[in-house]
């Protein structure tokens, strides 16, 4: 092994690595392709208060499935906020590709499967972030992922919901409101609990200074919902894209380690490192490439 | 030192001075190689190696096509393959390996950036060319740190990362 280099083990181990990598990246680019979920379906996730309530909901039982199918392990809810959700996997998978890394967090790949299917699927702008790994010392990996405010209020809150805060506005009582929304007792109740989370009713079913902003500028915070069937109504479709993204990216990750192996001779090597702590000699390669180009 | 062709690629090597590259070459086809070391470019002439331990960052930076950043201090390589999978791979086996940028240049941007007004994550990651879960880190750090408060100001003590000079132009644009 080359000396102050980074501990990949062997050229075969991380060629192996490699190959087991370009699959799951071709079953996640499927995946994240097929499987965007309608606002109505992302809102049900978004109005949980606790992580039983959300891992129940489709969405979270369809994102589970996905992460099985992309061989990214078991994904569990671990916590629950308004702009920020945390999902657990125990046994990561993707740590044991990494068995020469240690101290380290190491499931890049999860981080961004999870950004893009938040980002792509569900439409909301968030970020990923990996805040526990095995491979670290943690006893299990664990993934942030933070959304965007502005979005999360644009999509959590529906026309219903913005009906009870004009009439709540509107000073009307409990009663009045069940009738002009046609609620139930217990959807009003759940829908005044939402509106609490989110810090547009108070305690005393008040509208807060974020209320009184949403509701004045209620109109462009609102979110055109699409209608489409949810994508875990035909998995067998999502099933055979991944399939088959996963048989070329293995075809091809086949043919690729049967690339031959190259002796590169020190004289042929230019250390771009070393080359760019000189800018005036990377001025020469530059220049020196360029007229070769010419030539 | 032995090293296997990983997919073929366009590349630019460009020198990045205080962030904006300052010389730059045309796209070039040639093939990404792996070794024990790290990574080789060639257009199979000459052999320009990026080492992983000089590695400090491998970015996303455009989609369709799919272009990698790779960095090292004073230095981008930015490569384009037909394969989005193969370089994505790429990435996520490398990143676990470099060392990350931890020279607080990052935070420093960050604050500027933040001083001005300029705090969406979205704009934030474009202009500093990093992702957001980079951004979201920089700002749990800066927060941490003191350097921002929990209000959303940049503190006295934020404020002193910059130098006197941008700070009389960051007073100038606040007004």
């Amino acid at each position: 092994m080359q000396q102050n280099g980074p501990n990949f083990g062997s050229f075969a181990e991380a060629v192996t690595t490699l190959g087991k990598l370009t699959r799951m990246e071709g079953a996640i680019q499927a995946a994240i392709k097929n499987s965007r979920v309608p606002p109505r379906e992302a809102r049900k996730l978004l109005k949980c208060s606790k992580p039983v309530e959300a891992g129940n909901t489709p969405v979270f039982q369809f994102m589970r499935e996905l992460f099985r199918r992309m061989e990214l392990g078991e994904l569990e809810m671990s916590s629950v906020d308004i702009f920020k959700m945390t999902f657990r996997v125990a046994d990561c998978p993707v740590c044991k590709l990494y068995q020469n890394v240690k101290g380290k967090r190491t499931c890049y790949i999860t981080t961004d499967t999870l950004a893009q299917f938040f980002n792509k699927d569900l439409s909301i702008p968030s970020s990923a972030e990996e805040v526990m790994c095995k491979n670290s010392g943690d006893e299990f990996c664990e993934f942030t992922v933070s959304m965007q405010p502005l979005a999360v209020y644009q999509l959590a809150l529906d026309d219903c919901d913005r009906e009870i805060i004009g009439q709540l506005q509107g000073a009307k009582d409990a009663a009045t409101i069940v009738k002009a929304t046609e609620l139930s007792g217990a959807e009003f109740s759940y829908r005044l609990d939402a509106l609490k989370r989110y810090h547009i009713l108070d305690s005393s079913n008040r509208l807060t200074e974020i209320g009184e902003t949403y509701q004045k500028f209620g109109q462009s915070f609102k979110h055109l919902d699409e209608e489409f069937p949810a994508p875990w109504k035909d998995m067998s479709e999502i099933s055979e894209s991944i399939s088959a993204s996963v048989s070329f990216a293995e075809a091809f990750t086949e043919a690729a380690e049967t690339e031959p192996i190259f002796e590169v001779k020190n004289k042929d090597i230019v250390n771009l490192a070393e080359k760019a702590k000189s800018s005036r000699s990377f001025a020469e390669l530059l220049s020196k490439n360029l007229s070769k180009e010419e030539e | 030192m032995k090293a296997q062709k990983y997919e073929d690629v366009q590349y630019i090597i460009s020198q990045d001075g205080d962030g904006e590259p300052n010389l730059n070459l045309v796209w070039k086809d040639g093939g990404l190689f792996i070794s024990l070391s790290g990574l080789f470019i060639s257009d199979g002439d000459t052999w320009y190696e990026l080492p992983v331990k000089d590695l400090v960052n491998v970015n996303v930076i455009n989609e369709e096509p799919l272009q990698l950043r790779f960095k090292i201090p004073a230095l981008d390589v930015v490569v384009m393959g037909k394969r989005a999978e193969r370089l994505l791979a790429l990435r996520h086996f490398l990143l676990p390996y470099i060392k990350r940028e931890k020279d607080g240049s990052g935070i420093k941007g960050l604050v500027k950036f933040w001083a001005v007004g300029i705090m969406e994550l979205d704009i934030l990651a474009r202009l500093m060319g990093e992702e957001e879960s980079e951004i979201v880190q920089m700002i749990e750090e800066a927060k941490k740190g003191g350097l921002i408060s929990e209000d959303g100001r940049v503190t006295e003590k934020g404020l002193a990362l910059l130098s006197a000079n941008e700070r009389t132009v960051l007073k100038g644009s606040l007004g």
